[in-house]
């Protein structure tokens, strides 16, 4: 009936078929998801943007807060020298071009956490614009093989940040912590060249890795000091962008993939079923996996910006190495970009020979792909098979006892000496597995081969012995012999195996099943 | 009395070294004259206690460390928009009627660390928004021109008529205000005493609460350019709490006695003569043109075509700037907050709207729909475009092909209008019609000083404003100085048509002064003179009470110790009573201790003996003590202690004797 009504419709105006096609369930299969980025990170300096008072995360309540970050009248803003430095060493590693003279704007709205009643953002003229972030989307279990994607970057700015209000229901109050009032962010707005949440999630990790590897943020999202808005949207392939509805302040990388799984699929059920997508701001439930409408946020405000009156325009020198006071020069921050991660994993790729998703997987651990490092820099290792050690071993018993990569403490020297018993064949993986986790409960620096010894664990490479375990396991079990002597060669995988079970592990299997095959054909 | 009030730094400074005046004494002076002038409600807060410590510390700097500051023992007065650390700062609104800010403005900072004495806070319009000082909360202020206390009066003009009206009365030598449209220059035109708008960014904003940030500058109040030149000297330059300050280092000005005036450009706008003057002042303009010719300065007409859209491109701008500066008036960190706890946006409204007047509110809520994306192109951004072309103006006038150095204009259309008829008007035509002629050099951040002239026939001042372009206070002032001093003889000859209601002593003396020009020493003035050698008669009779004091005082403290003396001897007296009546109440007695000994004497004998007997059976047994018999071993012990009894009391006889020897000798000695 509904297709018939259709056809009709055809006819007569092609607008409303539009529309009604979007209702069809076959149509919808061609929606195309459109995920754009707005990130806040928050820089890391001593003190806030403007003022003075210290900018720390987990202060007492209300203790870094300066007359200006409490808008006491006729306080003035000062702008933080050290935040421009880190804006623009930002802006630059993500290729942007900085703005020689950028400015700051007041964006007004009133909530109890923001004392001045505006915040002090750069909307005209933003301190860097027309960036680009290149980074591989590879989250095992979902994609078979890595590839590259990238996002343009509309604008850098620098901004205040709010405090923090908290809601007591029972007492009916709110109190509020100006702590992180006028703490310095800057706002990386993303353009929509993202198709999904892992994708998004792919960009944030990467934004992660590079921001720490430039020292401007901490990078930890779980302390808020990068959080993440998106913007979803479906659209006809081919056409203009849509309706879009915002995710507000997602706290963790895989939230950041969930929470745009989720929206997508809403918006795509919601027109399945003749809904209309509605320009709203949506937050993200993590413990229901659900983007919910943010009830304060229906009415669209109006931010009355107005160019902040207090602050001379912000400008730096983008051409010779010179500095003033007050002029900052882009070349000599430029000097200061460290390797960032895109240059990390071609390396890895380019120097060691390892695949693309094992490179990609080792620089998102930042702990792991300093042990690498430090593993291969004599030539004299397997980098294929270090690398395996750590992504596959190390990251299984860290994972397995639920300690964060960074918080490893197994040392260099440790590790080093282990993946050297290991590479020799002194030890077999089992027993590196349960070395590993020995390590992690272990005093400081505690030898390998000192556990090994004392647990009992070195393996047994003594011919004769093994001749001697071998002799045993073929006088026991006759029938298996003889089933391997009339051409069963399947059961020599058995016998091995109660070696194997007999010795406790401890043998090394290369040299005993030569030695088995050689003896078994005598 | 009066008279010491209407002193100049140079002379107050001179008159403290000649010891004639005191840095407390004079603020003594300053603070009365602000408590007898209190009907004309210059004041918001006088300062006393502050003020007399200032005073203290400048009197030691002056006669004890000799570390002279340029501004020791004078006088000042502060807008109440300035942040004063410990003292509340009102703004004259209820929203910040018990504000105590826990800071200094950078101004107040540095006048102080030059030595002023703060006498008092000054009452302003709310939040500096007007200009006739008619809305405050705590009343308007009078002129102290033609006030005899009838029921209307002059208004002092504003926003700073607090200010203008402390420095006129005589209670201060100076004063700050804060000038956004003319807010300094307007009361100082009105109320006869010099303003000085320095160029937007000379002065630190910091503690300034602001109207327009813009806009903004502290403003100075004084009675003549010197001493405003002084105060400019000392709160000029950068600040790193204000970025918007000039970052060069500031070169103080000096002012120089007779500045040549031959081949300066001064220019007259003829936008300025507008609808609506008052001849009296178009008449002053020409007079003070003719005199700067006379003394060979060049006079030209030239033209500011943008000033006419000034007052409306000021107010839109004025506004927006209102409408943000003001949204942090909420209620929750500082200032007014009502008990409304239905939600916090109804405390917002609750406590904005009871914390602000109708003019403020009138001027957010415009603000913000000036504000509005909607019409951000539509009014902002073309206000902020014509800003631009009024400062291009003002450009081409100083640096294009026919430029001028300065532009002489008058300050206000009139003289000081009647309160009732002023506050007929309302707010926004108010200030439209005063601040016609000052409003232009705030949108171009560019300096000017109003310098009053003469008197209008209404017996009001009448002012003219100089105006140069961006940092020429230096040439300013100076021919402001020479305006000043050439205008002078016709003000005092201005002031003789009262002069028959003077006492005959007083007309000569301002005859005198007149014909010297007013460079007379102040011994030539009987009044003051007779009145400083009363005061120094009294510093020395004081000084003579002081030293009789001071005997005094050493002749009681002398008698305290002899005192202290007799007491102690008496002491050792008693001491002495007591312990020769405890040697009497000993026992045993001294007297009967000989036959004690001997008792115990022979106790002890004959405890020995049987001693010895026990000891030698013992010994011809030899038994070792642990098979004693229990009865035996209790007789030893007991036996040991009498050992020890009989050596104890030995010792005790030993020593009455001692006693009784020492007793002896003691009165042998004393007889």
């Amino acid at each position: 009936m509904k297709y018939i009504g259709v056809t009709n419709q055809l006819k007569k105006c092609t607008k409303v078929i539009n529309i009604k096609r979007d209702h069809s369930t076959a149509t919808n299969k061609n929606l195309q998801s459109v995920v754009g980025l707005e990130v806040h990170a928050q820089l890391n300096t001593k003190s806030k943007l403007f003022s003075g008072a210290q900018n720390t995360f987990g202060g007492l309540v209300n203790n870094c807060v300066s007359l200006f970050d409490a808008a006491i009248p006729g306080t003035l803003p000062v702008l933080n020298r050290k935040c421009v430095e880190l804006g623009i060493l930002t802006a630059l590693a993500l290729s942007c071009k900085v703005n020689e003279v950028s400015s700051f704007d007041r964006k007004h709205y009133f909530y109890a956490d923001l004392p001045a009643g505006y915040q002090i953002t750069q909307q005209r003229a933003p301190l860097a614009i027309d960036g680009v972030i290149n980074f591989q989307v590879f989250t095992p279990g979902v994609h078979k093989k890595p590839y590259n994607k990238s996002s343009k970057i509309k604008q850098i700015q620098l901004e205040q940040d709010s405090g923090k209000s908290l809601h007591d229901s029972d007492l009916k109050r709110s109190l509020v912590d100006l702590n992180r009032a006028g703490a310095p962010l800057i706002e990386l707005v993303f353009e929509p060249d993202l198709e999904d949440g892992e994708e998004a999630a792919a960009l944030v990790k990467e934004l992660v890795l590079i921001v720490q590897r430039l020292g401007a943020c901490t990078g930890r999202m779980e302390e808020g000091a990068l959080r993440v808005d998106a913007n979803v949207s479906l659209r006809r392939y081919g056409e203009p962008l849509s309706t879009r509805t915002e995710i507000k302040n997602i706290g963790s990388i895989r939230g950041v993939a969930a929470a745009i799984r989720h929206e997508i699929e809403r918006q795509r059920s919601l027109l399945e079923y003749g809904g209309k997508i509605i320009n709203e701001t949506r937050s993200w439930d993590a413990v229901n996996k659900v983007t919910v409408a943010m009830r304060d946020k229906e009415v669209v405000q109006d931010y009355r910006y107005m160019p902040e009156p207090n602050l001379p325009p912000l400008r730096v020198n983008l051409r010779t190495r010179e500095e003033t006071q007050d002029v900052l020069s882009v070349p000599l921050i430029k000097d200061r970009i460290p390797e960032l991660p895109e240059d990390s994993r071609r390396k890895l790729i380019e120097q060691f020979s390892l695949r693309p998703e094992v490179a990609i997987q080792l620089v998102n651990e930042p702990v792991l792909l300093h042990y690498f490092l430090e593993l291969t820099n004599q030539n004299t290792r397997n980098p294929t098979k270090v690398a395996n050690l750590l992504l596959n071993d190390l990251l299984t018993v860290l994972n397995k006892r639920k300690v964060d990569v960074e918080d490893c403490v197994i040392t260099i020297r440790q590790i080093r000496e282990l993946t050297d018993m290991l590479l020799n064949k002194q030890i077999n993986l089992e027993i590196c597995r349960k070395v590993l986790d020995e390590l992690l409960d272990s005093a400081n620096d505690t030898s390998p081969l000192d556990i090994i010894t004392k647990k009992g664990w070195s393996i047994v490479t003594d011919e004769e012995e093994i001749i001697k375990h071998c002799t045993e396991v073929i006088e026991n079990n006759p029938k298996l012999v003889k089933q391997y002597k009339e051409g069963k060669v399947k059961v020599f995988k058995a016998l091995l195996g109660i070696l194997a079970k007999n010795t406790s592990n401890k043998v090394d299997m290369s040299i005993a099943a030569a030695k088995m095959e050689e003896m078994l054909k005598k | 009395m009066n008279k010491l009030t209407s002193f100049t730094i140079k002379e107050v400074h001179k008159a403290y070294r000649d010891k004639l005046l005191t840095p407390t004494s004079f603020v003594d002076l300053c603070l009365q004259k602000a408590k007898q002038t209190s009907e004309l409600n210059a004041f918001v807060n006088v300062t006393e206690d502050v003020a007399e410590n200032h005073a203290i510390d400048s009197e030691k700097r002056f006669y004890i460390d000799k570390k002279i500051k340029p501004l020791d023992g004078v006088t000042i007065a502060i807008k109440d928009n300035f942040c004063t650390k410990n003292i509340t700062t009102t703004c004259a609104s209820e929203m910040l009627r018990n504000f105590v800010p826990t800071y200094d403005a950078t101004v107040y900072a540095k006048l102080i660390k030059s030595g002023a004495c703060l006498i008092g806070k000054s009452n302003l319009d709310e939040f500096a928004m007007g200009s006739g000082t008619v809305d405050s909360i705590f009343g308007p202020t009078r002129n102290s021109w033609g006030y005899n206390g009838e029921t209307d009066w002059r208004i002092a003009g504003g926003s700073s008529g607090g200010s203008a009206v402390a420095v006129s009365s005589g209670a201060c030598i100076a004063a700050i205000g804060s000038d956004t449209g003319g807010s300094t220059r307007n009361p100082a035109a009105l109320c006869g005493v010099v303003g000085v708008k320095p160029t937007y960014g000379l002065v630190s904003r910091y503690g300034l609460i602001p109207l327009v940030n813009s806009m903004d500058v502290p403003g100075i109040l004084a009675r003549n350019i010197d001493d405003a030149t002084e105060i400019l000297n000392c709160i000029a330059g950068p600040d790193n709490l204000d970025s918007t300050t000039i970052k060069r280092k500031f070169q103080p000005i000096e002012i120089q006695e007779n500045f040549d005036l031959s081949n300066l450009r001064i220019g007259i706008p003829s936008e300025y003569h507008c609808e609506g003057m008052n001849e009296e002042v178009i008449d002053t303009w020409r007079w003070v043109a003719d005199l700067l010719e006379n003394e060979k300065a060049l006079l030209k007409t030239v033209s500011l075509p943008h000033t006419s859209v000034s007052i409306a491109v000021y107010s839109i701008l004025n506004q927006c700037e209102v409408a943000s500066n003001m949204a942090r008036y909420d209620g929750l960190e500082f200032g007014l907050r009502t008990n409304e706890d239905y939600s916090t946006e109804e405390l917002y409204a609750s406590s904005r709207s009871q914390g602000f007047n109708n003019v403020v509110r009138s001027r957010i809520f415009a603000g913000n729909y000036f504000l509005l994306t909607r019409n951000y192109e539509k009014y902002f951004l073309k206000a902020l475009k014509l800003r631009r072309l009024i400062a291009n103006d003002f450009n081409f006038v100083f640096n294009g092909d026919n430029r001028v150095d300065l532009l002489l204009t008058p300050t206000t259309l009139s003289d000081a209008p009647l309160y009732g008829d002023f506050v007929s008007k309302h707010n926004r035509d108010q200030c439209a019609l005063q601040d016609y002629c000052t409003q232009p050099a705030n949108m171009a951040g560019i300096p000017a000083v109003s310098i009053p002239i003469r008197l209008s026939k209404s017996n009001l001042p009448l002012s003219l404003q100089l105006m140069g372009p961006n940092m020429s206070e230096q040439l300013l002032l100076n021919v402001a100085k020479r305006i000043e001093t050439t205008t002078t003889t016709e003000i005092l000859s201005k002031l003789n048509i009262s002069i028959d209601t003077l006492p005959q002593k007083c007309q000569e003396i301002l005859k005198l002064a007149a014909c010297n020009q007013l460079e007379v020493d102040i011994d030539q003035l009987d009044p003051v003179a007779i009145s400083l050698q009363q005061s120094l008669q009294i510093s020395r009779k004081l000084n003579e009470e002081y030293e009789i004091l001071k005997l005094k005082q050493k002749n009681t403290e002398l008698q305290t110790q002899i005192d202290r003396n007799r007491k102690f001897l008496d002491g050792l007296r008693n001491e002495l009573n007591c312990s020769r009546n405890s040697l009497a109440s000993q026992t045993p007695n001294p007297e009967n201790i000989q036959d004690h000994i001997k008792q115990m004497k022979q106790k002890v004998a004959s405890y020995e003996e049987s001693c010895k007997k026990a000891t030698m059976k013992f010994s011809k047994l030899s038994v070792p003590d642990s098979v004693l018999p229990k009865a035996l071993q209790a007789q030893l012990s007991v036996l040991n202690t009498l050992h020890e009894e009989a050596v104890a009391w030995r010792q005790r006889a030993d020593d009455v004797v001692f006693t009784r020897d020492a007793r002896d000798t003691f009165n042998r000695l004393r007889r």
